[in-house]
């Protein structure tokens, strides 16, 4: 069995194809690190010029201007950051004023604007769903901030799943959960976040395209009829294929990842890992988790995500008679839960979306909007947080389109 | 050591037709070089299939000694080798890795598969090319590293599908005499359309059409039938096509004294001065498939 796999994994690592898959899977990793922090902007006044810098300096640049934020988010900190919100609007009336000079806006608003987003957000109002102006946030309302994110949740929920009480009630028990007070580290944006998620779509889609002509291009070039007619050519050859297969996307995967953490984390600072998902995405993220646990979990939601499109396109593969097709089929397959999720849209697109096996990975289906959402859906009489789905239907679809693959291979032509 | 067939068939269904691609064959394959003889869409292909078991047939039973081969399974694949009528190699496998690989596919240990490949190349001139890809290799030297994989687990019955196809007739010669020095004691089924590569090695012979087996024999024995039937006559080469429309042409020479010398089958009344011939297989072939 190891010499056949062996033998199996030099053919496929010989192949052209797959060294230029995984070469391109190691330079994106390496390239989507690197893009978020060229959207990185810093502007400041001198001499009566607008100074705009760009990159990793205006990075640094950011943490500096933020550093009165840093730290744990305090109902204090939160308070002292609204009082001068408030003497400047007092003064310029808005923020976007021409008036209002940039060089104040870098010391007294910009520096508390990442916290002060999320009170604003916690403050809102209970039946529009409208967050308030500034003006109407009292100091006392920023003292109860933690109290006021509690009941948000009660109240967004009512908005989001109206007709849903289980959900309402099981979002209610998973903000419980969270613990509080929040952290907050500069850096780290949810451009980096969602740079994780394509990259990850990425490196799905370059290791199904080594996968999709496994066991088709056998049939199409008449291989197949003399590794039918050998001792092992069958079912140990099948199971042999899907673990190669498996394994060199599981290769691809781990140094790849690590790579991609390695140098976003770098570049972003390995301390923005401490902060809170409520201060990156919404104030009322169902999940107790900080960005370090965050990025953890939509890479194990890509990593099964992954072995099931692979286990999928597998066993298309051993469907389809040439590879024209089932590259085809291939490429459709990874991109129709985007497109699901676009184009359909609601409990519709959300289901086939979940359904698919590679429905946590994509654009705007991603496993980590999803994580950032409060959409329940049906199953029975349950209601499921889409998360869950997304990270257990793909687990479950691996053993069966594994099952398939084999069987679909060894009853072929017979 | 036998192979039979009893009453094997094989229908194609598809949404319009059915198609049966072979029809009610019985045959027992005795140590030996056995022709399997047929125009092409004769249905030889598909029966060495199922001889291989890679295909099942839709009725009828296929044993080898006795058992049925669905039930030998892998003991069944461990003595067969197979060369298919056009094999898939793998373009970035130089020829060494490629029968490593099917070695590994046959079970072979380490040291098996190294002595068998040495001996192999040795055995079919192809030391020279063991480094080198597939895909740079000529048509000749593809079809030997093919005929190469199936001998790699020594089988005791080698099925080859159209295995001279590509080979020029130096090869041809070569291939017949490698099959001849291997098949003692073993079963070798040699499916073809071109007579001469098994006119003078096999044993047996079965002759194939619509799916069907017309006839068995050795070539002695089916050439029998054929005598009495086959003439050469020398005539004018203005006579030719109308002559051609008369009788079933076998061959065609033209002379230096300016005349054509045809060898036909027929009676000698068909054309005067005609000379009965000893018949050969090819008569028999053309007998079965003429040309149209």
């Amino acid at each position: 069995m190891w010499k056949l796999y062996r033998q199996e994994l030099k053919r496929i690592l010989c192949t052209r194809s797959a060294l230029l898959f995984l070469a391109a899977a190691l330079a994106l990793s390496v390239f989507m690190a690197w893009v978020p922090i060229t959207f990185e902007r810093y502007a400041y006044e001198e001499n009566g010029k607008e100074i705009v810098i760009e990159g990793p300096e205006a990075l640094a640049l950011t943490k500096q201007m933020e550093a009165p934020s840093a730290g744990e988010v305090t109902p204090e900190k939160l308070a002292q950051g609204l009082s001068l919100y408030h003497k400047n609007l007092e003064i310029y009336d808005d923020f976007y004023n021409e008036e209002f000079p940039l060089n104040l806006r870098v010391q007294e608003i910009y520096p508390w604007r990442p916290l002060l987003l999320r009170l604003r957000e916690a403050m809102a109002d209970p039946v529009s769903g409208m967050a308030p102006e500034y003006t109407d946030i009292s100091t006392d309302d920023a003292l109860a901030f933690y109290d006021r994110c509690q009941s948000h949740i009660a109240d967004l929920m009512k908005l989001e799943q109206k007709d849903n009480p289980a959900a309402q009630q099981t979002a209610i028990q998973m903000y419980e959960k969270v613990r509080t007070p929040f952290y907050y580290y500069p850096g780290y944006g949810t451009n980096m976040a969602e740079y994780e998620g394509i990259f990850l779509f990425l490196l799905m889609f370059l290791c199904v395209m080594i996968a999709a002509p496994l066991f088709c291009c056998e049939y199409q070039t008449g291989a197949d009829d003399i590794l039918r007619s050998t001792r092992h050519g069958r079912k140990r050859l099948a199971l042999v294929k899907i673990l190669a297969a498996l394994s060199i996307s599981i290769a691809a995967f781990i140094p790849c990842m690590i790579l991609f953490q390695l140098i976003s984390n770098s570049l972003f600072g390995w301390e923005c890992r401490q902060t809170s998902m409520q201060l990156l995405f919404s104030v009322v993220s169902l999940l107790d988790l900080n960005v370090g646990q965050l990025q953890n979990l939509i890479m194990l939601g890509g990593f099964v995500t992954l072995l099931s499109s692979i286990s999928f396109v597998l066993f298309l593969s051993a469907a389809c008679k040439n590879t024209t097709i089932a590259t085809g089929l291939t490429i459709a397959s990874a991109l129709l839960p985007s497109l699901f999720y676009m184009l359909i849209g609601g409990s519709l697109g959300s289901y086939l979306r979940v359904l698919l096996p590679s429905g946590g990975l994509g654009g705007s289906n991603a496993l980590l909007y999803a994580l950032t959402d409060f959409e329940f859906l049906k199953a029975g009489p349950l209601s499921v947080w889409t998360p869950w789905l997304l990270l257990i239907v793909p687990a479950l679809e691996i053993p069966l389109f594994l099952f398939l693959t084999v069987r679909t291979y060894c009853r072929r032509s017979m | 050591m036998e192979l039979t067939l009893e009453h094997v068939s094989k229908q194609f269904k598809d949404r319009q037709n059915s198609k049966t691609a072979v029809d009610d064959v019985s045959l027992k394959l005795g140590p030996g070089v056995w022709g399997l003889l047929g125009a092409n869409g004769s249905g030889k292909t598909t029966l060495m299939r199922m001889i291989c078991g890679i295909m099942k047939p839709t009725s009828g039973r296929i044993c080898y000694d006795g058992v049925e081969i669905d039930h030998l399974g892998d003991a069944y694949r461990d003595v067969i080798g197979y060369l298919p009528q056009e094999f898939g190699f793998y373009p970035e496998f130089t020829v060494q890795q490629y029968l490593e690989y099917i070695a590994a596919l046959k079970g072979l240990t380490d040291r098996q598969t190294r002595q068998k490949i040495d001996e192999l190349l040795t055995r079919l001139s192809l030391e020279d090319v063991r480094k080198k890809r597939i895909t740079k290799l000529s048509g000749g030297m593809k079809r030997r590293v093919g005929i190469g994989q199936a001998l790699l687990n020594d089988p005791e019955f080698l099925i080859l599908d159209e295995p001279t196809s590509g080979l020029d007739p130096g090869e041809r010669v070569r291939f017949r005499n490698l099959l001849s020095e291997f098949a003692h004691d073993r079963i070798v089924l040699i499916s073809t359309h071109i007579v001469s590569d098994i006119e003078y090695i096999a044993t047996r012979n079965a002759i194939m059409k619509n799916g069907a087996i017309l006839q068995t024999g050795s070539t002695q024995e089916l050439v029998v039938q054929m005598e009495g039937r086959v003439f050469e006559a020398s005539i004018d080469p203005r006579d030719l096509s109308r002559l051609e429309e008369k009788v079933q042409a076998v061959n065609v020479r033209n002379e230096a004294d300016g005349s054509v010398s045809l060898r036909y089958l027929g009676t000698p009344d068909d054309i005067p001065q005609a000379r009965p011939q000893e018949p050969r297989l090819e008569d028999l072939y053309l007998e079965l498939f003429p040309r149209k």
